[in-house]
């Protein structure tokens, strides 16, 4: 009976989500400057080594709400 | 009419005055979208735009639209059969082809191939060149927040298979912000249900509950705003700023959206069973107490705690204004300057005026709110109306005071605004060339938003453990396959989900109509209303649905119309349209077809009006039909 036959989970998760292990941690909020761009470097590095003025020519959008 | 009568008519009034709702939240995301590597003078926000929306498996809103819509998921493709030619690139517009061959729903170009996806309950369409995302309606700030991340998985998904059939050297690109850097901004919207009564309130009875919205919506950007390098739309000059919108509002209200935007939009849309409040005709007791504020302020976000304290406080001063507990003394004196003022500045210290004369900084007025808020949750204001407020609460008090210590370390882990600039500034310290102007520096600020998890500067940091997550991966991954339990977005995800898509003749946020063969052999249609956003839950519906062995049975249990009575006039008339134009059609409307004016919903709306009032024309259609 195709009514049944719908893929559901039986139960949603309803408890709280597991906080993530840095976020009490102080000190991984106060990282110091290094480390932060550390963890961001791989991305940053990609579009400092990229065209920005040729990405910033592509972005033009028509606008919206 | 005797006394018994009017005690309960006073009771009744009563009874409708303290009417409160639970702070249900929809929300959509605008999607800045273009291909790199192709080079057009007009952008490329249209292409880019039509290939993720092909991506997207849902349903199209109507049906009458599907053999034509240029779009590439399986039940389109079953619909159309393999020879359909899909057209070229710049397919879409070729709707518009052969006059109005697909009628006025295609003329919308802010609301094109709309689709509705089965596995969660939200939609997918275009907005003039952008994809926008539409979440399914969530009761908590914290589902929200899973639901917001959930649709980027689904249009991030959509994205690598559009980029896998693009030739080389051409790559789609989306942007999870809210401008272009070249003075055009797309929305991010949330949308809350309200009772009728505070909705006039806010916009028709008491002007200083839309002044006290405002003013904590602008103050809010110091932990809302994804910050932004530069300005925009005339506003002065400044290296970064925190807010994404702050240069493109200009007046306090409005129901306009893409242009003078206000801070506080007031589209009268509850999506609720009525188009409007005024359209009595389709009353019903519950719905009738129901409105619908549609939010255009905020920035997007990507950071959990910005985003579920940008929708979580709003639930919670939402239903203070519901419960009429208004301080008038946070007012300012003018929001709209105000919030310019305060983006400009991050160092937090510039200030605005109250009405009563007290000047201000941002943090000072939130501080001001946050105590009012304190006073009305701890006597049990959000009970039963905003879920976890204690916590939301707790978690907007510790970032208040973390601005007030001028802890912004501390706060690149919630606050996209801050994480951004300190990425900015630490990639500036190690490079001298680099100013606030240089072009690596604004495509920085993109490449922060980029939904590409490889590329995305703010993925770095959330997969790194850096950012404080209020939602799971796992919760997260669930409203990518399941809509909210709490909400009719369960029952609207099961019947897509259960039924073959040709059934479905059209779908939207508050119906779906279905197209069958009855037992008789005869094709019927009935229109299951899914009026109220809080019913059709899946404590309500989940053994119904079990019980159904068809779906006339299961309409039945769910108590839509035997068949629908025939569409009204002027449904006929939209109807008539779609399906493949109309010589009367074209004769009293063909010139004003060719061009679209700013407004289409308005015009449309006039237009309907106009066709319903022209009988020689509606018999015409009718005949035609």
């Amino acid at each position: 009976m195709r009514f049944l036959n719908r893929n559901r989970e039986p139960e949603q998760d309803e408890t709280p989500a597991p906080e993530n292990p840095s976020a009490g941690n102080l000190s991984q909020l106060r990282l110091a400057g290094e480390e932060l761009l550390a963890a961001g470097a791989d991305a940053i590095s990609r579009a400092l080594s990229t065209d920005s003025e040729a990405f910033l020519a592509a972005t033009k959008q028509q606008g919206g709400q | 009419m005797n006394q018994r009568t009017k005690q309960q008519a006073a009771t009744g009034e009563l009874e409708r005055e303290r009417l409160r709702l639970p702070m249900l939240c929809g929300a959509d995301i605008e999607l800045g979208n273009f291909v790199l590597g192709l080079n057009r003078l007009d952008g490329t926000g249209d292409i880019a735009s039509q290939a993720l929306l092909r991506e997207i498996e849902g349903l199209p809103r109507r049906e009458s639209f599907r053999p034509m819509a240029e779009c590439d998921c399986s039940s389109c493709r079953e619909e159309s059969g393999p020879q359909k030619n899909r057209g070229g690139e710049r397919g879409g517009k070729a709707i518009f082809k052969g006059g109005s061959k697909l009628g006025f729903k295609s003329f919308n170009p802010q609301d094109w191939g709309r689709k509705f996806l089965p596995a969660n309950g939200g939609c997918a369409y275009i907005d003039l060149d952008h994809l926008e995302l539409c979440l399914p309606e969530v009761l908590s700030a914290y589902d929200h927040v899973a639901c917001w991340h959930a649709m980027l998985r689904i249009a991030r998904e959509a994205m690598a298979k559009a980029n896998e059939k693009l030739p080389d050297g051409k790559k789609i690109q989306a942007l999870v912000n809210n401008t272009d850097g070249r003075g055009n901004s797309y929305g991010s919207h949330l949308d809350f249900l309200l009772t009728r009564r505070t909705w006039n309130n806010i916009f028709l009875r008491k002007i200083h509950y839309l002044l006290w919205l405002a003013s904590f919506q602008v103050s809010s950007i110091i932990f809302t705003g994804q910050g932004k390098v530069g300005s925009e739309n005339g506003a002065q000059g400044v290296a970064f700023q925190l807010s994404q919108r702050a240069d493109f509002f200009e007046t306090l209200m409005g129901t306009q959206t893409t242009f003078n935007r206000p801070i506080v939009n007031s589209r009268d849309e509850p999506l609720c069973g009525r188009r409007s409040w005024r359209e009595s005709d389709e009353t019903d007791e519950e719905t009738a107490e129901m409105a619908r504020l549609h939010v255009i302020f905020f920035d997007n976000t990507l950071s959990h705690v910005a985003s579920l304290l940008k929708v979580g406080v709003m639930q919670i001063v939402l239903a203070m204004i519901e419960a009429e507990e208004v301080n008038p003394d946070l007012i300012l004196d003018d929001p709209v300057e105000a919030v310019s003022r305060w983006s400009h500045d991050p160092t937090l210290q510039a200030c605005a005026q109250l009405t009563g004369g007290r000047a201000v900084t941002a943090i000072e007025l939130q501080m001001l709110f946050l105590a009012e808020a304190r006073k009305f949750v701890a006597k049990g204001g959000c009970e039963g109306i905003v879920p976890r407020a204690e916590e939301i609460m707790a978690l907007w008090e510790d970032t208040l005071l973390k601005l007030q210590a001028g802890n912004l370390t501390a706060l690149a882990t919630r606050l996209d605004w801050v994480l951004k600039l300190s990425v900015l500034q630490q990639v500036m310290a190690g490079r001298e060339d680099l100013t606030w102007d240089a072009p690596q520096l604004k495509h920085l600020d993109h490449m922060y938003a980029s939904l590409d998890e490889a590329e995305g500067i703010y993925w770095a940091y959330e997969k790194s453990g850096f950012v404080e997550r209020v939602a799971s991966d796992e919760r997260i991954e669930n409203f990518v396959h399941h809509p909210p339990d709490e909400t009719r977005a369960w029952a609207r995800s099961a019947l897509l989900s259960c039924v073959e898509a040709e059934v479905v003749e059209e779908v939207n946020w508050d119906f779906i109509r279905f197209k069958y063969r009855n037992e008789q052999n005869r094709v019927i249609r009935r229109t299951l209303s899914l009026a109220s956003p809080l019913g059709f839950t899946r404590e309500q519906m989940e053994a119904i649905f079990e019980r159904a062995e068809s779906l006339h049975e299961l309409l039945d249990a769910l108590g839509a119309p035997p068949e629908d009575r025939a569409p009204a006039r002027k449904e006929t008339l939209l109807t008539a349209s779609a399906n493949g134009g109309s010589k009367a059609l074209m004769r009293l409307y063909g010139n004003q077809l060719a061009t679209w004016p700013n407004e289409p919903d308005a015009e449309l709306n006039g237009r309907s009006q106009s066709f319903v009032n022209d009988e020689e024309a509606i018999e015409d259609l009718e005949n035609e039909n």
